[in-house]
């Protein structure tokens, strides 16, 4: 490893880790997606065209790799063979992820966990702008570079997602 | 981001309880792992592109060479016929 991947690495190892512990709630996880988004710096380094700022470019491939991540997983579950032992919370219309998520104060776990099983199930476009917006606490224009649209489409965008996330917190609340 | 709806302060805290999550550190065994993980990838040295256009062009001469090998069979195969026929020319008229 080269000493510009090291400075890279130390600059940003924070970002990624917990940008990804965001999206897959499990420190396992996290670890496992911040491993591959440096193996993926490292090799498309020099193919970085500098268009966008490094720590925009580092966010995009961090989404990228845990909604890939995210998928993965839930085709991995759906062929599972041996599925049906398992508990499927799809069943009862919700899919609620193992929560590993040492950030969390314990005061507000429950609550908090609620809200994050929420975000959770929101389609990956709303996902990303609450987790930009309200957990990496960006602005209107850092979240519009990252995730390449405009600052009215994010603007609509996280409307629609905390319209959603208010209905998914409603219906498991009910439950 | 401000709000512009006042109807939902119960969301609204909801999504303020979001800012409270620490910042965790990563492990340092992390780093060690990656260096593995860099390690065990063997670097491409040809490009995608460049494979896909060596095997098109591999895959063309291999069909050349097929159709070359072909014709050559028949012409073989026409050549022991024809030596297979008599050669001696009769007259049928005589």
């Amino acid at each position: 490893m080269n000493e510009n991947f090291l400075s890279i690495y130390h600059q940003f190892n924070k970002l990624v880790y917990n940008l990804a512990l965001q999206y897959v709630l499990k420190v396992e996880d996290a670890e496992e997606i911040t491993q591959d988004v440096f193996v993926k710096v490292h090799e498309k380094y020099a193919d970085f065209r500098k268009e966008a700022e490094l720590k925009t470019w580092i966010y995009r491939i961090t989404i990228n790799q845990s909604l890939d991540f995210l998928k993965a997983k839930k085709s991995q579950k759906r062929w599972n063979p041996f599925g049906f032992l398992e508990i499927d919370h799809e069943d009862f219309g919700i899919d609620l992820p193992e929560i590993y998520h040492p950030g969390i104060e314990l005061e507000q776990k429950e609550a908090l966990e609620m809200i994050l099983n929420s975000i959770y199930q929101l389609p990956e476009n709303q996902k990303s702008v609450i987790i930009l917006y309200r957990i990496e606490q960006k602005t209107t224009k850092e979240v519009s570079e990252i995730m390449k649209l405009s600052d009215k489409a994010i603007e609509s965008l996280y409307q629609r997602a905390k319209k959603n996330l208010e209905l998914i917190l409603n219906k498991n609340k009910g439950k | 981001m401000k709000d512009k709806s006042s109807n939902n302060l119960e969301m609204d805290a909801n999504l303020n309880l979001l800012s409270t999550i620490k910042k965790l550190d990563v492990p340092e065994y992390l780093l060690e792992r990656i260096g593995k993980k860099i390690m065990e990838k063997p670097i491409p040295v040809i490009k995608p592109q460049w494979a896909i256009g060596i095997a098109a062009s591999i895959l063309l001469v291999i069909g050349i060479e097929i159709i070359g090998i072909k014709n050559r069979i028949d012409n073989e195969k026409r050549q022991v016929i024809e030596n297979m026929l008599p050669t001696q020319q009769y007259d049928i008229y005589e």
